[in-house]
């Protein structure tokens, strides 16, 4: 987050909007998106006209028919969409310079360190209303500390409002709405109103096990967003076309080393640029316009993306080092034609690889040991703690993107946070003071005992090798936090773990 | 005669010009790399750096004693770097949870775990996963170690880690002297405040000020 600021502007019923931009009159009749002309066909978004005749977006263009007779359908253009939707990103540019278009008539603009060009959030967000009002297009514009409470912010007034949701008190703007307006699953949703949490607060204040219990990996999604933190990262679009600066000379350029001057001082700027959206190069070119009207273009290619300007500046000097100006430059463009997706967060992984497969890399450490190398791991349903997970060979490298992962529920306590496992688990004791106080005894050390949460009872059934465990998380007057179980075959007090 | 000594002094600017054309690595761990770095998804903890974040191709210690939270801590810096990137944990002590970690955020698919039998193998397969890149950040687990590091295994990992712009986190207890004060770039050490906040203290830092504290908050 670190202090970052983010505007969103909803466009409402972005597809209907479109329509009611073209043609205006059509606006004081009940109006429905389908998804292509025919009668069978479904209803993709309806306006509040349609809505108040009863027409849903499930229902077909026939059934809408019989219930509203009046309803104007248009089958759904989606490249005209697309074209509108970059139209907006290039007006809305002129008020940040980095904008996303999330779909669907939802666009993110950086909104911090703007403090400069206007006075505050609120004056950037009415700016951006009064663009979309130039445009006839209605607008709700809501500012926060990510992309999430920003457009919730805008989501939560009417057309032409604004809301700006102030460092904070992301968690208290949060707590009142409606869990319906957070981005997950109609299923989740339906799971939570059954849960009896109604609002935001309510699932923020839901036990973290539960939650993760209850919708799996959903669970940690639901209580980060809750608590106002949103995993989805700010993307900002750069068009190619844009990333270029020219510098007409108002002389001719002879020398080589006053034109990688020239040129450093414009390729900072754009690389600057890139820095500031996350992203890298490992291409620019530049085109000098000669006296003689003809053009010279340089092209600096590197091996990897680059967001820096020494790489640039090395291969450029050696381009210039054989380059001959007998005709001197009197316009310089930079341009970069192509930038990297990639944030700058993995800008490591973009370095040139040495070639090795994972599985040598095992090879090489599992010479480092005779038993232990490389291994992924992954959670499996148990009922002992150190059970509940297993440690696999790690054959393949490790997965780019994001994955669906199967969740099963670890250890039932209350405090899963740090958890250090004792392998095996170290014998302890609980010790009677006799002054409704107890001891711990943990490797020869007596602590005292402050607080216990607990217990809960873990059995073995007959086809299980046997264990019947009684757990407890003890909290020592000295602050330390431990897992211990009393195994009620051998009789003993055990210390699982430590929680830190 | 002597010669007046500032006619020939360089400025910071061009001896460091000057060092990073002939030597192009030389500077990589100092702040240049502030463009470099991660978000710890904590804005408290974020605002300790200048560049709004933990620069890379830094080595970081991270302290504190037994349930200060220094393992919560470090669960918050591996979920953030598993957002984007991926992660290794070097296993000495046989005492990583991944049900834990999973809780605390992290993407154990994108997270490699290494249980090597020494303190050596563990620095030399930390030094191995930065070469071959299959991990941006690597987190050695010292906890209930007492030998000190080898210095030229870890003056080898440090090379290593500024050449892949990687980032490795010592996990280790508070009064521990395993790793030497020149080594590490930062040194943040935990306390627990309540069950759900901590306070992280620079204790000792080349990329941000010292002695300043944030409070962190696990979800």
């Amino acid at each position: 987050m670190s202090g970052a600021r983010i505007g969103c502007c909803v466009l409402p019923e972005f597809p209907v909007a479109l329509w009611i931009q073209e043609r205006p009159s059509i606006a004081a009749f009940p109006l429905a998106i389908a998804e292509d002309e025919k009668e069978s066909s479904a209803l993709v978004i309806c306006n509040r006209k349609a809505l108040d005749a009863g027409v849903t977006r499930e229902l077909t263009v026939a059934q809408a028919h019989t219930l509203c007779p009046d309803l104007q359908v248009r089958a759904r253009d989606q490249q005209r969409e697309q074209q509108a939707a970059r139209e907006i990103v290039t007006r809305l540019r002129t008020i940040s310079p980095f904008v996303q278009d999330a779909g669907d008539g939802l666009f993110f603009l950086n909104a911090s360190g703007l403090r400069f060009i206007y006075d505050s959030e609120q004056s950037f967000a009415r700016k951006i209303i009064d663009l979309m009002t130039r445009e006839t297009l209605p607008a709700t514009v809501g500012v926060g500390a990510n992309k999430f409470i920003a457009r919730i912010a805008a989501q939560t007034v009417k057309p032409g409002e604004t809301r700006i949701v102030p460092s904070s008190t992301e968690r208290q703007f949060l707590a009142p709405l409606s869990v319906n307006l957070l981005p997950v699953s109609d299923e989740t949703k339906a799971s939570l109103y059954e849960l009896g949490l109604r609002t935001i607060g309510q699932v923020k204040a839901f036990p973290l096990n539960e939650l993760m219990e209850r919708f799996a990996a959903d669970g940690m999604l639901l209580s980060r967003l809750a608590n106002g933190d949103d995993p989805d990262t700010f993307l900002p679009e750069l068009p190619p076309d844009l990333l270029y600066k020219r510098f007409p000379l108002s002389f001719a350029l002879f020398n080589t080393g006053s034109l990688c001057l020239y040129v450093e001082r414009l390729l900072e700027r754009l690389l600057e640029r890139l820095r500031q959206a996350g992203r890298c190069c490992r291409r620019c070119d530049i085109i000098c316009r000669l006296e003689d009207k003809t053009d010279l273009t340089i092209v600096v290619a590197l091996d990897r993306p680059a967001s820096t300007l020494p790489p640039f500046m090395r291969q450029l000097r050696q381009s210039c080092e054989s380059l001959d100006l007998s005709s001197g430059v009197v316009d310089i463009t930079v341009a970069i034609p192509e930038n990297s997706l990639l944030l700058l967060e993995q800008l490591s992984f973009q370095q040139r690889s040495t070639g090795a497969a994972t599985g040598e890399v095992q090879a090489q450490l599992a010479k480092l040991s005779e038993e232990h190398h490389c291994f992924k791991s992954q959670l499996q349903a148990a009922h002992l703690p150190e059970q509940n997970f297993r440690f696999l060979p790690a054959t393949e490298k490790i997965k780019a993107e994001r994955s669906e992962r199967p969740f099963v529920q670890p250890y039932a306590g209350h405090h899963l946070s740090g958890l250090r496992l004792l392998q095996p688990p170290v014998a302890g004791d609980l010790i009677s003071t006799g002054k409704q106080s107890m001891l711990l005894r943990v490797k020869q050390t007596l602590h005292t005992i402050e607080r216990t949460f607990g217990p809960w009872k873990l059995s073995g059934g007959w086809w299980q090798s046997s264990f019947d465990r009684i757990y407890y998380e003890v909290q020592t007057t000295d602050r330390k936090l431990y897992l211990v179980f009393y195994d009620r075959i051998g009789a003993r007090w055990f210390v699982q773990g430590v929680f830190d | 005669m002597l010669k007046e000594p500032s006619s020939s002094r360089l400025s910071f600017d061009e001896l460091k010009t000057l060092i990073t054309e002939k030597w192009p690595e030389s500077f990589y761990a100092g702040s240049d790399w502030s463009s470099l770095r991660f978000t710890t998804g904590c804005a408290e903890l974020d605002q300790l750096f200048p560049a709004g974040g933990i620069p890379y191709g830094q080595l970081i210690e991270v302290a504190g004693d037994v349930s200060s939270g220094k393992t919560s801590m470090v669960f918050v810096l591996l979920a953030a770097i598993t957002r984007s990137g991926t992660a290794a944990y070097i296993d000495l002590g046989g005492s990583f949870f991944p049900p834990a970690a999973v809780s605390g955020g992290v993407d154990i698919e994108r997270m490699l775990v290494v249980r090597p039998d020494t303190l050596a193998s563990g620095l030399r397969a930390t030094e191995l996963i930065f070469r071959h890149r299959l991990a941006c950040c690597a987190v050695l687990d010292l906890v209930g170690h007492r030998l000190p590091l080898p210095y030229t295994l870890l003056h080898r990992l440090r090379l290593q880690t500024i050449r892949a712009k990687g980032m490795v986190i010592f996990l280790t207890e508070n009064n521990s002297t395993l790793i030497p004060a020149s080594m590490t770039s930062l040194r943040l050490e935990i306390t627990r405040q309540s069950q759900r906040r901590l306070s992280a203290t620079v204790t000792r830092s080349r990329v941000s000020a010292q002695g300043v504290t944030a409070e962190v908050h696990l979800s």
